[in-house]
């Protein structure tokens, strides 16, 4: 009886916490292609396999399951020292901080748009890159996958709401935008891929790596805006999401227009490639 | 074991009681969507340029979620109060929804926050009265002003084999049971399809009072929609609520659809007169 | 409090009680249906459900199965499989439900004019759901399919209910319907050319097939999980759900683009 009774809970949440950051990685994707440039678009359709690059946002998590792509399990996170300095390497990978040894999303980044620039991949190759750089550039605009050292207790902020504990590194994954918007993916693009060229020329100014760094001081605030341990009432927690969800949004869209800036450099020749450094 | 079951329905009713003021979010998003595609470029272009470049869409939940910063509103109803002997809306939330069409009207003479606030409260509201059961009737003839109807109870929900507040069934319920997975684009797809402009005409014609009446009609006379479902008190056990079958849900549904058809429409004329100069 | 407790279950495991595909999956059919009408067909057929979208009516079936006087439609979205086929009580096996209810409105609308408007609007609705339905893996009965159960993790799921919705969670959970008809509705003009080709016979024998493929491949200790068959039980349901939308355009095409 008992066991029945937990499918049924098992049913009823287990569903949804996984969902959203499903639909948070094909919201970026989404909006990345909706601002490629049709060469751009159309080579990259073609390496992968006619099929969208939405429909492919999430793949690099979906395999991570699988002996072939285990390795990529720490492609999830970066880690900054307290000036805004990025732990890179073989030294995050011989971090005495377990967490740093797994932060590697930013090699791998790098890697794989220096792999596609080399032009060196045969078809399988091409396809797997493009799709860590659609993940990666995703997880690099959500707050709470930045490592900084000096905080490092940070990431395992909570919250009580309704006598139920939450952890503020899911809220961000989950419920940041979920909590006030039931959008589907078409409609992210609706909503925001419609910056003017000035701001998107703002947006993806600099290189790859100055975009990471300069997220840093934005999402150093975010994990301020949570004192862990609060317990927020409805009205609470309604007041403190207000905070949060034009933050969370303006990050999907900026990833958006970034992993489009990154793509269109490399799949159409009349762009120029967006530097790594 | 005892607690844990109620846990278990204390979870289940929160998962059906999200929302308790007015249509849920698909709802107030399918409205001002289709509003949206029935705006002429010119108020597409003044209204957005008014909200920081945003959708109205995006705006459409804005006073659900930010009741609670402002104090005049904290306590404002969501439903809109009918006198049933004069045939007029009255009350203060019909004063709000008039006083805010009138400063559209003339929006070049708000201030910039102002305008701002004005068009949320514009396209949350007029939402609001466009869903069953969002027009209250009164009877004033007596000493005391008296509510004629409310749909705040509980009925058993044969479907779902469960019991459910009845209001809530036509703010959100409805929508969710029959197209959980459908977005606002979605919605509005299916049902502002080719409409013929007679049709647009027909249902836009009018002023605010006279549509207020309509849905007063609809939700309370017309359709009796309320009547049929007898209120019983809180404590009934649910083999002695009233049956909302499958069939009547199958009619409810339909009047749903109608209602945020027509209300997009009606909301894009009235935007379309204020902005489109 | 047993009853109490039996009620909360029947609440949660009825849910997502579809018959073959959710709401998602049949609304993702129509969309594609919807996008290779030719301008003609779409003008007629919509001139019978109100302007409003194929999309809308697509589970319209599931939601009226149970109340007169559609309830005669209650068993139409299933078939049996011959080995299995359901006998009449002279002992004589019965054709397959869904399909042969299918072939035979499909029929009726070849001269639609005919036809009195209500019925011709009940039967769009009938064709909109059941071409997506005889596209279902589960769909098909096999003798000993229907109680089947496999586990993810520590739940367990009947094979149906899998199929019915999970399958195309497990990828797709999130998307909307409109947004997985585009990401679908890739396939050449050649392609479909060839998908739409056969009768409504050879469209139930194909799917015969995906349905056994669709239960054969779950593991032996039923243990299903991304790399054990949601991987490639994702690219039957996709390939079912879009070949489903071509197809149903090419029915609704021969009736109304004349």
């Amino acid at each position: 009886m008992k066991k029945i009774l937990a499918i049924a809970v098992a049913l009823l949440f287990t569903y949804n916490t996984y969902a959203w950051s499903r639909a948070l990685h094909a919201a970026v994707a989404a909006i990345a292609e909706d601002n490629l440039t049709e060469q751009a678009k159309q080579n990259i359709t073609n390496a992968l396999d006619g099929k969208s690059m939405v429909y492919h946002a999430q793949w690099l998590k979906d395999v991570g399951g699988t002996p072939e792509y285990a390795h990529t399990r720490a492609w999830r996170n970066v880690a900054m020292t307290p000036k805004g300095k990025l732990i890179v390497g073989k030294k995050a990978q011989k971090h005495a901080e377990p967490s740093i040894q797994k932060a590697q999303a930013y090699d791998a980044l790098i890697a794989a748009v220096s792999a596609i620039e080399s032009g060196k991949l045969n078809e399988k190759e091409l396809a797997d890159n493009i799709r860590y750089i659609i993940t990666i550039t995703a997880d690099l605009h959500c707050p709470t996958h930045y490592i900084f050292t000096d905080m490092i207790e940070k990431r395992k902020s909570y919250y009580y709401y309704d006598g139920k504990k939450h952890r503020y590194d899911l809220y961000w994954e989950n419920s940041a935008v979920k909590g006030t918007f039931s959008w589907r993916t078409n409609e992210f693009v609706h909503q925001l891929s419609r910056k003017t060229p000035e701001q998107v020329a703002q947006i993806t100014k600099g290189s790859i790596t100055s975009w990471i760094t300069g997220n840093a001081p934005l999402y150093r605030d975010i994990y301020m805006m949570l004192d862990t341990g609060t317990s927020f009432d409805k009205k609470g927690l309604r007041n403190w999401q207000n905070k949060i969800y034009p933050i969370a949004t303006e990050q999907i869209a900026v990833a958006g227009y970034r992993l489009a800036a990154i793509l269109n450099g490399l799949f159409d020749s009349s762009v120029p490639n967006v530097k790594t450094k | 074991m005892k607690r844990f079951i109620i846990l278990l329905a204390a979870a289940l009713i929160i998962s059906s009681n999200t929302e308790t003021f007015g249509w849920g979010r698909e709802g107030h998003a399918t409205i001002c969507y289709i509003a949206e595609r029935h705006l002429t470029p010119k108020a597409k272009e003044n209204i957005e340029k008014c909200i920081d470049g945003k959708s109205i869409v995006y705006y459409s939940s804005w006073l659900d979620c930010h009741r609670a910063e402002h104090k005049s509103w904290g306590k404002l109803s969501h439903v809109c109060h009918y006198d049933i002997d004069t045939k007029e809306p009255i009350g203060k939330p019909y004063k709000y929804i008039k006083s805010s069409i009138n400063k559209l009207k003339n929006y070049q003479n708000l201030t910039d926050s102002a305008l701002k606030v004005t068009i949320y409260h514009f396209v949350h509201s007029f939402g609001d009265y466009h869903c069953p059961g969002h027009v209250a009737l009164y009877d004033r003839s007596g000493e005391k002003a008296k509510r004629v109807h409310t749909a705040s109870y509980d009925i058993y929900l044969q479907p779902k084999k469960t019991r459910f507040h009845y209001h809530t069934l036509w703010d959100s319920g409805l929508i969710l049971q029959y197209h959980s997975d459908w977005g606002y684009m979605d919605w509005a797809h299916a049902l502002d399809n080719n409409v013929p402009q007679e049709y647009i005409d027909r249902v836009t014609a009018g002023t605010l009072e006279d549509w207020l009446t309509e849905v007063a009609t609809l939700t309370h006379e017309k359709y009796d929609i309320f009547r049929r479902v007898p209120a019983k008190p809180k404590d009934t056990p649910d083999n002695e609520l009233t049956i909302v079958d499958r069939n009547l849900m199958n009619e409810y549904v339909e009047f749903v659809s109608d209602q945020l058809l027509i209300g997009g429409l009606r909301m894009a004329k009235l935007l379309n007169e204020f902005f489109g100069n | 409090m047993k009853k109490f407790t039996s009620l909360l279950l029947l609440i949660l495991l009825c849910t997502s009680s579809a018959l073959a595909w959710d709401n998602r999956g049949h609304s993702t059919v129509a969309y594609i249906a919807e996008r290779h009408l030719t301008p003609r067909a779409k003008s007629n057929l919509e001139r019978y459900i109100g302007n409003r979208s194929i999309t809308y009516y697509a589970s319209w079936m599931d939601y009226n199965r149970t109340d007169p006087p559609y309830d005669v439609t209650h068993d139409w979205h299933v078939d049996y499989w011959t080995n299995d086929m359901r006998t009449d009580a002279q002992g004589n096996a019965l054709p397959p439900v869904s399909t042969s209810n299918l072939k035979r409105i499909v029929e009726e609308m070849s001269d639609y004019r005919s036809l009195s408007d209500s019925l011709v609007n009940l039967h769009i609705k009938c064709i909109v759901h059941l071409v997506g339905d005889i596209h279902c893996p589960v769909h098909i009965n096999f003798a000993d399919s229907r109680p089947m159960r496999v586990k993810e993790g520590k739940k367990t799921l009947k094979v149906h209910a899998m199929w019915d919705a999970r399958v195309l969670a497990s990828k797709h959970d999130g998307t909307s319907p409109m947004q997985l008809s585009t990401e679908l509705d890739t396939y050449t003009a050649e392609q479909i050319a060839a998908i739409q080709k056969g009768s409504i016979d050879d469209w139930h024998n194909e799917s015969v097939e995906y349905s056994k493929r669709a239960i054969e491949m779950i593991p032996q200790n039923q243990q299903v999980s991304y790399e054990s068959y949601f991987n490639s039980a994702i690219e039957i349901a996709e390939n079912r759900i879009t070949v489903a939308g071509y197809r149903l355009a090419a029915i609704l095409n021969s009736i109304f683009d004349k």
